[in-house]
């Protein structure tokens, strides 16, 4: 009965009017129904947990598609699949961290909500209407019942607002509290109201994000939390990439555990040159070609640029061992499609020469390093290499 | 993540390229190198191609390789580092601290960057680093074998 949740919520004024008292009654009812139980989601939904908690931005945070399957949930159908859904939504909104997980159980049992509430208004209006009604509805928490009759008086006020204009908003915007002026609008491409269960990548530019109820609406705080929200979702990539701290909570012994990540690479790096070093004067380069076969991906070669790489390749093996080692080598290879000629200019590029290619020998092992090469490409590397690795054994 | 072919190729074929001319150019223009100089040299090297991997987006990169050959000629960050630096004084009137100070030393480019951008960065810097060890561990597993095998 899930009512169809077409493209934008286009105002339906005077559908609405009927509908905000069908909302208001629908609304009582469920309070009524809910009474003071806490539903359990798994989480510890903590009556101050708003106070604490952070707006629905913790979602997205998230990466888009996270933050789209929790909420594509509720378009499967019944409330009671949206339950169940959400119990599977469960372990992977756990693994936010926990200043995030407050949220969780409104947005849980607020989209349930909404989707109850679909079920009830379909039988009513129009499915355009109650697609935008809904949000409006869910817009309350009911978790904790000290919060339910401030909500109620809330909610009125959302719905207008959100009906009227239905075009703006994400659909992650319904399980945030409503106060009225409480917007902070991102740079998001955000969907709307009618497509809940739509991706992320709609048409708006921008998403109106409400603050959740308790919370400071002036644009600072706001701000401020978008940012502690981001930063809070960078840690967990970081958390991610390092070994063993998914477990840590904390971000202090997190960040502990990432420098000490980082310094215990450099030390490889160090100690494995110092081995390089002392292991062979001189390094064979024979079975080259495995050390690359589990790189080399695709062959697929952009045609100017293999051959300028293998022109410029034979021009450097043939004149290193006239001696000439006192030039720069910038290899700068360009796949068109890749890049602009814009990010390249400063990087490594005689601007004198307009052209893409640039061929310079340097002297490694007097003073500088080995010459700074930049590759702007991905293809034709790997095609070059098994060539290159057939020079290199000839030189030696 | 941006752990791609392209990057690993790239990386591989500037670490060896950089390899070889320290073996064979090294020895042909001084008389001996002593293995101290030639593991920092390989070090740079490392650090060298790990940045050109990376390429010019990365703040890391760039900062790495001014350091490391600061004979290239000098080209101006965007915009970013003004409002940055901004930023970063800001937090210091403010008095937060997120205890990235460290982070910030030990992540080259890293001073310069917001707190966001330097949790992005370290990342990246993380990635290609252990991409860079993984490397350098095939090469030197590869050339120990066959330098034993030669020696019997």
């Amino acid at each position: 009965m899930e009512p169809a949740r077409s493209g934008a919520g286009s105002g339906k004024s005077g559908t609405y009017t009927p509908e905000i008292a069908e909302t208001l009654r629908f609304e009582e009812e469920i309070q009524s129904l809910m009474g003071t139980t806490l539903i359990h989601h798994g989480f510890e939904c903590s009556p101050p947990a708003n106070a604490g908690g952070s707006s629905f931005t913790a979602l997205l945070g998230l990466p888009p598609s996270q933050a789209v399957e929790l909420l594509h949930d509720p378009e499967s159908g019944t409330s009671r699949s949206i339950a169940a859904g959400f119990r599977l939504a469960d372990p992977k909104s756990l693994q936010l961290p926990l200043v995030c997980s407050p949220t969780f159980p409104s947005n849980a049992t607020l989209v349930e909500r909404a989707a109850r509430f679909s079920v009830f208004a379909a039988a009513e209006e129009s499915p355009e209407a109650s697609s935008a009604a809904v949000p409006s509805i869910s817009g309350g928490d009911h978790s904790p019942k000290p919060k339910s009759e401030p909500q109620d008086s809330d909610s009125p006020l959302p719905i207008e607002k959100q009906q009227q204009r239905p075009a703006k908003r994400k659909e992650a915007e319904r399980s945030s509290k409503a106060k009225a002026p409480a917007k902070k609008s991102k740079s998001v491409a955000g969907g709307d109201d009618g497509s809940p269960g739509k991706p992320d990548g709609e048409k708006l530019p921008y998403v109106h994000v409400r603050a959740r109820r308790g919370q400071a609406t002036d644009s600072h705080s706001l701000a401020e939390r978008a940012r502690r929200e981001k930063i809070n979702a960078r840690m967990k990539l970081l958390q991610e990439l390092v070994p063993g701290c998914s477990k840590i909570s904390g971000t202090a012994l997190v960040l502990d555990e990432i420098i000490n990540h980082v310094q215990l690479l450099q030390r490889q790096v160090e100690l494995l040159s110092m081995r390089l070093a002392a292991v062979n004067p001189r390094i064979d380069f024979t079975g080259l070609d495995n050390l690359f076969s589990a790189e080399s991906g695709r062959v697929t070669v952009a045609g100017n640029g293999l051959s300028w790489m293998d022109g410029g390749s034979n021009a450097v093996m043939r004149r290193n061992p006239h001696g000439e080692l006192q030039e720069m080598w910038h290899v700068d290879l360009l796949m068109p499609h890749h890049h602009h000629q814009q990010q390249t200019p400063g990087w490594e590029r005689d601007d004198s020469q307009q052209q893409q290619h640039h061929v310079f020998i340097s002297n490694s092992s007097s003073c500088s390093p080995p010459g700074t090469s930049l590759f702007g490409y991905d293809s034709a590397a790997s095609a070059a290499l098994p060539q290159l690795s057939n020079q290199l054994k000839s030189e030696l | 993540m941006k752990r791609n072919v392209s990057s690993t190729t790239i990386m591989a074929f500037h670490f060896l390229r950089s390899l070889l001319h320290l073996n064979s150019y090294g020895g042909g223009g001084g008389g001996g190198v002593s293995p101290l100089r030639r593991s920092l040299r390989i070090r740079q090297a490392a650090y060298t191609s790990m940045a050109v991997a990376a390429g010019p987006r990365r703040a890391w990169s760039t900062a790495l390789l001014r350091r490391l050959s600061p004979r290239r000629p000098h080209h101006r960050r965007a915009a970013p580092l003004r409002r940055n630096k901004i930023r970063v004084l800001g937090e210091v009137r403010r008095g937060v601290d997120d205890g990235d100070a460290a982070l910030r030393k030990v992540v080259p480019g890293g001073d310069r960057l917001d707190c966001c951008s330097l949790l992005e960065e370290t990342a990246s810097y993380i990635e290609f680093l252990s991409m860079q060890v993984e490397l350098m561990q095939r090469i030197s597993s590869r050339s120990a074998c066959i330098d034993l095998v030669r020696s019997f």
